[in-house]
């Protein structure tokens, strides 16, 4: 059990706020495209979110998780246990003030790599340039091109044969939407389900480190135990998120980058799918939001260039270059001060 | 976020995928595009969870 103090008290509000923020930008990811082509309402979708958010996170969410996410810094040269703690604090914090921005503004960012980047303000501030794994970071960056390209390819190549192959064959388009309507709703559930289960750890990561390396007698190490309680409190924060503020960045992704119905919804979808399904055994650097943005605008491609809000693309991907650096900046801000007043 | 390729996330997507061109096959074909949606969703469902799941026991993966 963890020792009531304040700093734990602390924690676990930022943690809380953190999973809010996570499950109200990243519920889009599932739900944005059914929503779009109103396949389902948005009080439906928020539903069924909540289920298979709450079932991902807690029933396939990790027992451990690193004690820095994506191992970009690496703990063991920053000596102290309690800054660690403290960094964690300072960076589940950041990357949460950074997300809410970004979700006010209806723009869908990896919410990994908020953290990874408020992670990387902590290590910068307390151990200088050494302490980050640069390689790795090497990956982020990549991911920022890979990840939409992929997606994109993979969708405009499925949209485009199914288009070719089916709706045109098929006269009764209404008809085909209706049934396609189930698929898609059925891949977001997919997609939400695993996102409850992989991305539960960006807000209860570093809660379960900062709680961790606060205790009295902690030894600093690479990994730390995630019990049941904290899987659940981080899905509840998700899916009080998404019920809350999800429908902004439902409507960027649903209606705002291309118009979407059932079939090109679905397309998007199980692109988005299986390139990240397919990625865990490649290992490329792959983000779950940035791929689905990709699969969108391939499916909306297949119809030409016109069928795009390019303005609006063009405001995500900044968004995506912004969220690496402004995390970083701030997390490493907070820290310094929190620093100061220790 | 990533996702592990494990039996339960293959099937459920696989099951999705193959049950979608399933459907799409019996939108088309004249036999069967008089059926009601319903009953196409769930032919194709039925039919693409059984194939994979077959497939995964046959490999081993079940």
């Amino acid at each position: 059990m963890i020792e009531l103090t304040l700093f734990a008290a602390a924690v676990l509000a930022v943690g809380l706020y953190m999973a809010w923020n996570v499950g109200a930008n990243d519920v889009a990811n599932a739900m944005g495209t059914s929503v779009g082509s109103r396949a389902i309402t948005i009080r439906q979708a928020i539903l069924i979110a909540a289920v298979f958010e709450f079932s991902g996170a807690v029933l396939f969410g990790k027992h451990v998780t690193d004690t820095v996410r994506k191992g970009i810094v690496d703990p063991a040269a920053i000596a102290d246990p309690h800054v660690i703690a403290l960094g964690a604090f300072s960076a589940i914090l950041a990357a949460g003030l950074w997300i809410t921005f970004a979700t006010w503004k209806g723009l869908p960012v990896s919410t990994t790599h908020s953290v990874v980047g408020a992670m990387t303000g902590f290590g910068l501030a307390a151990a200088g340039l050494d302490v980050v794994n640069w390689a790795k970071m090497g990956k982020i960056v990549a991911s920022w091109v890979v990840s939409p390209v992929v997606g994109g390819i993979v969708a405009f190549i499925s949209f485009s044969l199914f288009r070719h192959f089916v709706i045109r064959k098929y006269p009764d388009r209404a008809r085909l939407e209706r049934v396609f309507a189930y698929f898609q709703l059925m891949t977001a559930s997919f997609v939400a389900f695993a996102h409850g289960s992989n991305d539960v750890a960006n807000a209860i990561g570093p809660v379960a480190a900062a709680l961790e390396f606060s205790r009295e007698g902690a030894t600093v190490a690479s990994k730390v135990p995630v019990p049941m309680w904290l899987l659940a409190f981080g899905g509840a924060g998700i899916v009080i998120g998404l019920a809350t503020w999800g429908y902004k960045v439902m409507a960027t992704i649903g209606e705002r980058v291309t118009e979407i119905t059932p079939t090109r919804g679905f397309c998007a979808e199980f692109a988005t799918a299986s390139v990240v399904l397919a990625n865990s055994q490649i290992g490329l650097p792959i983000s779950t939001t940035h791929t689905l943005v990709g699969s969108v605008i391939g499916v909306g491609m297949a119809r030409g260039i016109k069928a795009l809000n390019l303005r609006i693309i063009m405001d995500i991907i900044t968004s995506w270059l912004a969220t690496v650096p402004i995390a970083a900046v701030v997390s490493g801000g907070i820290f310094k001060l929190l620093m100061i007043v220790r | 976020m990533g996702v592990d390729a494990n039996p339960v996330t293959v099937t459920w997507m696989g099951g999705i995928g193959i049950a979608a061109l399933v459907a799409s096959y019996l939108l088309v074909n004249e036999r069967t595009r008089q059926w009601s949606d319903k009953r196409i969703v769930l032919v194709a469902l039925a039919v693409s969870f059984s194939l994979v799941l077959s497939t995964e026991r046959y490999l081993g993966l079940l």
